[in-house]
């Protein structure tokens, strides 16, 4: 069973691996997984602990010891180290899906 | 590349790809520009267009709006079947009811006299009749003539067709992949287009073609009753407008048809014209030419002997998938006034935008049209229209609580409400809706679907 974190509106599944052409994103400060587009606010992993790669429109992060994930509203949380897949958090809408931002 | 011994396909380098991409965004640019038009070109194009359709050049009259231009059409086709000719004309300009009809009017006496627009039409249709006096039901029956506009598009599909298939065919299969003529244009072409020429042309005319029916009404409701030139009983034009405005509709959505398609092949010939059409070119890279250019207009009307078209807005604002919407006023403004309020594509009335907090759940759920009532659902907001209309709780777990609001003839409003796993500063713990598809039926499957996961799977360790 995949392990999965919920910080507000990202959620986190373990992964035994990248998938095959996963490539690594631009290192920047800090790795950001989703910023609020209300708020400003984003859920961020410093960029010493983590690696994020994108895989068509997916992403995933390699997770490093201490790891943590941080959000201005939200409570961190410590993630294992490992291959995790982010997952925003969608809403329905008659003709199209929008994502929803905090 | 492989190759099957009748035929070697070969897919599009990047440069092609984003070759076609920059003419998908020309193509857009052009659709919602609000440069005024160069009637030069214009009627250059249009002459050229009904030559090909084996046509004789029309007279082409310009209007400031959509709306101008279905008045127009209306008004031209009630005065040429006329007898009493420019006299008429000079009447209904004294007639009319408001300094939009005289703007209307001397707009087209400034492009053209009634005795020069029926020579126009005499040479293309013989049946033009100046001497017998206008009824009723010949009034009416002039509308048809609209059907032109299907006509031309379809002489000009045969025409297109035939000559773009003995092109293509030689060399199509081998310079694309299906994967290049269906994906890829219709993502950068056919899709972007459809909304802008299916939904708000469309609308525009019929919207247009309703308001127009009322001002005719009242010219001859004002007109003395022995006045037998032009003494079409009311109730009988009012009877008859449904089937006006419906002629409008379908045939106003020749128009982005004609648009859509050729922009498809267009793309593909700008990337690879010279392999495809030869350096020389030929007749159907011309018509696609010429079809681009007409793309310039926002909305045209084409009659035998004349062509109406109307000029560009003034004002058009987009969201950012491209759709019309404006949350601060009218979406589309045109030189004449004419006016559209429109969100995230869809037009609604202008006071759900100029004073949304009048919008009520009762006015919300009157609203026949489901797609404008999906419209004024989000202007008014999901969750407090969920709330508000009182909608029944339907499930509740420890992922939060699942609400159902049945709307008439439409999906049902399905929300899920969630509480913060993390408090806020008070202590309390804020709750929030999101929307979700209207057949799940618990909140654990609705939050696992927010974060597109079977509710089996869904069982987060640690959630903040």
């Amino acid at each position: 069973m995949d392990t999965i974190y919920r910080q507000g509106d990202v959620l986190i599944i373990s992964v035994d691996s990248l998938p095959p052409g996963a490539v690594q994103e631009e290192p920047a400060e800090r790795v950001v997984l989703a910023y609020g587009e209300v708020t400003g606010h984003a859920h961020a992993l410093d960029s010493a602990l983590a690696i994020a790669y994108r895989h068509n429109e997916d992403r995933f992060i390699e997770a490093r010891r201490g790891a943590t994930i941080v959000h201005e509203e939200h409570g961190p949380i410590v993630l294992p180290p490992g291959y995790y897949k982010v997952v925003r958090q969608r809403e329905y809408t008659p003709e199209e899906i929008r994502r929803v931002c905090d | 590349m492989f190759r099957n011994g009748l035929m070697v396909s070969k897919e599009p380098t990047d440069a092609q790809r984003s070759e076609v991409e920059k003419r998908g965004e020309d193509w857009l640019h052009r659709a919602f520009s609000t440069e005024p038009l160069e009637h030069d070109r214009v009627i250059k194009v249009i002459c050229e267009l009904y030559r090909l359709a084996g046509r004789q050049s029309p007279a082409v009259l310009f209007c400031k709006s959509p709306m101008q231009l279905t008045a127009a059409s209306a008004l031209l086709a009630l005065l040429v079947k006329s007898d009493a000719g420019v006299s008429s004309w000079t009447r209904l300009e004294r007639l009319l009811p408001d300094a939009w009809w005289d703007e209307l009017v001397s707009e087209l006496a400034e492009q053209m006299t009634l005795s020069q627009l029926r020579e126009h039409l005499r040479a293309e249709r013989e049946d033009v009749d100046t001497t017998r006096r206008l009824s009723p039901t010949r009034a009416i029956s002039l509308f048809p003539q609209i059907q032109f506009s299907a006509e031309l598009i379809e002489t000009l599909d045969v025409k297109l067709g035939s000559v773009l298939n003995s092109q293509l065919e030689q060399h199509w299969s081998r310079l694309t992949t299906s994967e290049m003529r269906t994906s890829i244009l219709s993502s950068t072409l056919a899709r972007r287009l459809t909304f802008l020429s299916l939904q708000v042309r469309a609308e525009l005319i019929s919207q247009s073609a309703a308001k127009v029916i009322k001002p005719i009404g009242h010219i001859f409701r004002e007109m003395p009753n022995n006045d037998i030139s032009l003494g079409i009983p009311l109730g009988t034009f009012c009877k008859e407008s449904p089937d006006i405005i419906r002629l409008y509709r379908e045939h106003n959505s020749w128009g982005p048809w004609m648009i859509q398609w050729p922009s498809a092949y267009l793309a593909i010939s700008d990337v690879f014209g010279k392999e495809v059409f030869g350096n020389e070119g030929c007749q159907a890279r011309r018509v696609i030419a010429f079809l681009e250019e007409l793309q310039a207009m926002f909305s045209c009307v084409f009659l035998k002997g004349l062509c109406v078209v109307s000029e560009r807005p003034q004002h058009l604002a987009l969201d950012e998938q491209n759709r019309v919407h404006d949350e601060n006023g009218a979406a589309i403004v045109f030189a004449d006034g004419f006016s559209l309020y429109s969100w995230r594509g869809v037009t609604v009335p202008g006071h759900a935008i100029l004073r949304p907090k009048a919008l009520t759940v009762k006015r919300i759920q009157g609203e026949r049209n489901s797609a404008t009532r999906r419209a004024l659902i989000d202007i008014y907001g999901n969750t407090k229209f969920l709330i508000d209309s009182g909608a029944t709780k339907v499930h509740e777990d420890d992922f939060g609580v699942l609400y159902r609001q049945p709307l008439q003839g439409d999906e049902a409003l399905v929300m899920v409400k969630v509480i913060n796993s993390t408090p806020e500063p008070d202590g309390t713990y804020k709750d929030y809706f999101i929307r979700v598809p209207p057949n799940i039926e618990t909140a654990h499957e609705a939050v696992a679907w927010t974060f597109s996961v079977d509710a089996g799977r869904y069982k987060p360790v640690r959630q903040t």
